[in-house]
C-alpha cells in the first residue's frame, strides 16, 4: 500500500510548525495578561481565593486555548508548584492503562505479521510475557523502584485480555470487563475502592515510568524540593472505618511520597504526598486528550468518553457522575460549557492556620459559548477554535467557587475581545 | 556621490510600501524603505534603503545624514555616499530614525522620518526552540533561521495570497520552507554580498552581471532568469534547461546573458525586487505558483506536498534551484 505520510521537508513540523506563528505587526494584548488581572481582581478585590497565608493558599490556575495551528494559548498562575491534589490524579492510571493497551496492541500486530514469535503453542501468558520483557521496573525514579511491598510490575491478566489464539491472524487486544469496570468507577464516581485495584493492578513504578516517558514528569526533580509534573504513588484505598473499607483493603499499598507546597504537617514540617501535581502539567494532560494526541487517536478519545461521562453521567446514571466543581456555579451565567472533567478533593495535613479543611482541583475541557457570527469571527481571528484545557488546584472545600469561575469568564473572555485592560 | 542607479527607481507597478516599511516625502520625491516592518527585534539587524525617484533631487543630492535615537537616548549620527545603510537596536522601546539628504555643501535638501517600535525576539518561537532542547531527535528546525524568519519576515509570508486561494495551510508551509532553505543556504553577510555585487555591476559596471547573477539572490534565492522567464511580463523566452549538472551550468549561464540584454531599466527592478525581503518573498511565492500551474496543473498545495510521497513538490523545488528542466 502506497504511504502517504509527507516525507518533503515542507510538511515537516520541525520547520512548519514556527510557520505557525502569528503576524508580528498585529500586535495582540497576551492572554497572560488578562488572566494575570482576572485572578488579581478575584483574589484582592472580591476575596473569593480564600484566605492568604502565602505560598501553600496559592490557588495555581492553568488554561490552554486550542489553536487552529499548533501553538495553542497558554496562561497560568503559580502554575508550576507542585500541590497535593487527590483524586484529580487518578487520570494518570487511567493513562497508564492506555498506554498499556496500546502496547499490547503494537505487540499483537508484530505478532501478526511475524515480527515477534510466540512457541507453539501460542496463548495469552506467553504474549503476556512478551510484554512484560519490554518494561523494566527499575527505569522507575528510586523511590518506587526501590519501595518494598509494593506490586512492581503490570498484572497483565487482571489488566488486558487478548483472545483470538490460536489464530495469530485474529488477534484482539482489550481491556478486560473487570478492569473497564474499575476504570469507569475510578474516574465517573471517582469510587476510591476502584481506584486502588486499578493502580494496583498497573504498579506504581508502570504508571511513574509512563508518565515519564511521556514528558509528564521530570526524574531528576522527585526527590528535589521542587518536582515537577504529574505524580501518582499512592492507591486511595479506604482501610477504615468499618463503613467504608473497601473490598480490596488487604491489598493496601504503602505510599511514595514527594515534596508538596500545599500539604505540610505544621508540626513534623514534613511535606510530603503521593497524588500530586503541577497545575501547568495537568491542564497540559488534558489538552492532550482535546487534541486527540494522548497516547493514541482512540485512546484520546476513550479517555475523553470516561471524563464526559464523569460531568454527565450515562444512562441509567449508575454509577452517579462527579461533575466540575465550576459547573456548579449558578450566581452569575457561565460562559463556557465544561464537557470532560476529574475533580479531586482531599484532607491536607494537620495546619491550624488554614483549620479542617479539604482542598479541591480539577482538570476540565470546556467548550466556549459562541453565540454568533460576530463572536465566531473574533475567535477565528486569534486563529482559536473555542476549546480549552483547564487545571485549577488547592481551593479550601469551605471556599466558594464562584472565585475561579470568574477568574476563567473574565479572563478568556477580555482577552477574545482584546478590551483593554485598565491598571 | 549622487544618486545610484538602483536607488533611483522604484520597480514598475510596485509602491515604496511593497517592498517594506516605507515612508515617502510628501511632494513623493523620495522614499525611505526599511527591510524589516515593526515591531523590529532587539539586537537584530535591519538595513535601511532611500530611493530619491526625482531627478532634479539625484543630480543635487551627495551625501546622506542618518540619525538613529531610542526612547530619547543618545543620538547616533552616520553619514554615507549612497542611500543605505545597516542599524540595530540595541533595547526595547521606540527607535526614530531621520534621513537627510545633503548636498555638496552639506546643506539640507529633503529629509524623512520614520519611527519604529522594538520588541523583545518573538516569545512563541523562543518557546519552541527551548522546548526542542529537551526532547531527543529533530524536534526544531535551525534557530538562527527560524529567528531570522519569525522575527524579521513573518508579516511577509504570512501575508503572501495565492492566486487561485485554496483553503488550508500548505502553501504557507511551503513558502516558509523555501524560505528557510534560501535563508539556510547563506549566511546573511554572504547573502548581502552577492546583492552587493549585482549592484555593483548596475551602477558602475564593477562586477560582471552574468556572473554576478548566477546565485539565487536574497532571503529566498531567487534566480532572476528564472523570474523574467516565468512571471509576466516573461521578458525571457521560456528555455528548458539540461538536468545535469555541466549542461545545466552551461545553458543556465546562456539564459542569464539573455537576462544581461534586457534593459537597464527592468534589471534595476528586478534586483531591487529581490533586495527586500519582502518582495523577494512574494516573488518567491508567485514562483511556488507558477511553478505548480505549469507542471501540477489543478493540483492543490495540499496534494503537492502530501501526494506520491512529496514528489511533486520535490520537483517543484527542483525546478526552483535549476529549472525549469528538461523532462523525458
Amino acid at each position: 500500500m502506497c504511504s502517504t505520510t509527507p516525507k518533503t521537508k515542507a510538511a515537516s513540523p520541525a520547520v512548519n510548525t514556527p510557520a505557525q506563528i502569528g503576524d508580528k505587526t498585529k500586535a495582540i494584548t497576551p492572554f497572560q495578561k488578562y488572566l494575570d488581572k482576572a485572578y488579581e481582581e478575584v483574589k484582592n478585590v472580591d476575596k473569593d481565593l480564600g484566605p492568604d497565608f502565602g505560598q501553600k493558599t496559592h490557588i495555581p490556575i492553568s488554561i490552554f486555548l486550542r489553536s487552529k495551528g499548533s501553538i495553542h494559548t497558554y496562561g497560568g498562575v503559580f502554575d508550576e508548584k507542585h500541590h497535593f491534589s487527590a483524586s484529580l490524579l487518578k487520570v494518570a492510571a487511567m493513562f497508564a492503562a492506555f498506554k498499556l493497551r496500546r502496547e499490547a496492541l503494537l505487540l499483537a500486530e508484530k505478532v501478526k505479521d511475524g515480527t515477534v514469535v510466540l512457541s507453539a503453542p501460542a496463548n495469552q501468558t506467553k504474549f503476556f510475557n512478551k510484554l512484560d520483557a519490554q518494561f523494566n521496573p527499575n527505569d522507575a525514579v528510586p523511590g518506587i523502584a526501590t519501595q518494598s511491598g509494593i506490586n512492581k510490575r503490570p498484572l497483565y491478566a487482571q489488566i488486558l485480555s487478548v483472545t483470538g489464539f490460536p489464530t495469530l491472524a485474529s488477534l484482539t487486544v482489550e481491556f478486560t470487563p473487570n478492569f473497564q469496570d474499575h476504570m469507569l468507577k475510578m474516574i465517573v464516581p471517582s469510587d476510591n475502592c476502584s481506584a486502588g485495584e486499578c493502580i494496583i493492578r498497573l504498579g506504581y513504578p508502570y504508571i511513574n515510568v509512563k508518565l515519564m516517558e511521556d514528558g509528564f514528569f521530570d526524574r531528576v526533580s522527585w526527590d528535589t524540593p521542587t518536582p515537577k509534573g504529574i505524580w501518582l504513588a499512592g492507591d486511595y484505598i479506604l482501610t477504615e472505618p468499618p463503613a467504608i473499607k473497601c473490598f480490596n483493603a488487604d491489598k493496601k499499598h504503602p505510599y511514595v511520597r514527594i515534596t508538596t507546597v500545599n500539604d505540610c504537617n505544621e508540626d513534623t514540617h514534613f511535606c510530603g504526598s503521593a497524588q500530586n501535581t503541577s497545575s501547568k502539567e495537568m491542564a497540559r494532560f488534558f489538552l492532550k486528550i482535546l487534541l486527540e494526541e494522548l497516547v493514541d487517536k482512540q485512546s484520546s478519545k476513550d479517555m475523553r468518553d470516561l471524563l464526559h461521562k464523569a460531568q454527565f453521567g450515562t444512562p441509567p446514571f449508575i454509577p452517579a457522575p462527579d461533575p466540575s466543581f465550576v459547573s456548579r456555579v449558578t450566581a452569575f451565567p457561565l460562559l463556557f460549557d465544561v464537557d470532560a472533567v476529574k475533580i479531586g478533593q482531599g484532607p491536607i495535613k494537620k495546619d491550624s492556620e488554614r483549620g479542617n479543611i479539604e482542598v479541591r482541583s480539577e482538570g476540565i475541557i470546556i467548550n466556549w459559548k459562541i453565540p454568533d457570527a460576530a463572536a465566531r469571527k473574533k475567535w477565528d481571528d486569534l486563529n482559536l477554535t473555542g476549546e480549552a484545557a483547564v487545571c485549577w488546584q488547592n481551593l479550601p472545600n469551605d471556599e466558594t467557587l464562584k472565585g475561579v469561575a470568574k477568574i476563567i469568564n473574565q479572563s478568556v473572555s477580555k482577552f477574545i475581545n482584546q478590551d483593554p485592560i485598565t491598571p | 556621490m549622487s544618486v545610484r542607479k538602483t536607488e533611483s527607481r522604484i520597480p514598475a507597478g510596485l509602491q515604496p510600501d511593497d517592498l517594506g516599511e516605507a515612508v515617502t516625502s510628501s511632494d513623493g520625491r523620495c522614499s525611505v524603505v526599511s527591510f524589516i516592518t515593526a515591531p523590529l527585534a532587539v539586537n537584530r539587524e535591519n538595513i535601511y534603503v532611500i530611493f530619491v525617484t526625482d531627478a532634479a533631487l539625484a543630480a543635487s543630492a551627495k551625501s546622506y545624514e542618518w540619525s538613529f535615537n531610542e526612547d530619547g537616548g543618545t543620538t547616533l549620527v552616520e553619514s554615507t555616499e549612497f542611500g543605505q545603510i545597516a542599524y540595530t537596536p540595541s533595547a526595547e522601546g521606540q527607535l526614530n530614525l531621520e534621513v537627510r539628504i545633503l548636498d555638496a555643501g552639506s546643506s539640507e535638501l529633503a529629509s524623512l522620518s520614520l519611527t519604529q517600535q522594538i520588541g523583545p525576539l518573538n516569545s512563541d518561537l523562543e518557546s519552541l526552540i527551548a522546548e526542542s532542547v529537551n526532547k531527543p531527535g529533530a524536534g526544531m528546525g535551525n534557530p538562527q533561521v527560524l529567528r531570522e524568519l519569525v522575527n524579521d519576515h513573518n508579516p511577509y509570508y504570512i501575508n503572501v495570497k495565492l492566486k487561485t486561494p485554496e483553503t488550508g495551510e500548505a502553501f504557507k508551509k511551503f513558502l516558509f520552507s523555501t524560505i528557510n532553505d534560501g535563508i539556510l543556504q547563506r549566511k546573511k553577510e554572504d547573502r548581502y554580498y552577492q546583492l552587493d555585487q549585482v549592484a555593483a555591476s548596475l551602477n558602475s559596471g564593477e562586477a560582471e552581471f552574468v556572473s554576478a547573477t548566477a546565485p539565487g539572490l536574497g532571503v529566498s534565492a531567487v534566480r532572476l532568469s528564472l523570474a523574467a522567464m516565468m512571471l509576466p511580463p516573461m521578458s525571457i523566452p521560456f528555455t528548458e534547461l539540461p538536468a545535469t549538472n555541466a549542461e545545466n551550468a552551461v545553458a543556465d549561464e546562456q539564459l542569464r546573458q539573455k537576462l544581461a540584454a534586457m534593459s537597464e531599466d527592468e534589471r534595476i527592478d528586478l534586483f531591487n525586487i529581490v533586495r527586500f525581503p519582502k518582495s523577494n518573498i512574494s516573488l518567491c511565492g508567485k514562483l511556488l505558483e507558477a511553478l505548480r500551474d505549469k507542471y501540477f496543473s489543478g493540483v492543490n498545495f495540499d496534494d503537492v506536498l502530501t501526494k506520491m510521497s512529496g514528489a511533486m513538490s520535490e520537483w517543484i523545488i527542483l525546478n526552483y534551484n535549476r529549472g525549469p528542466l528538461h523532462r523525458d
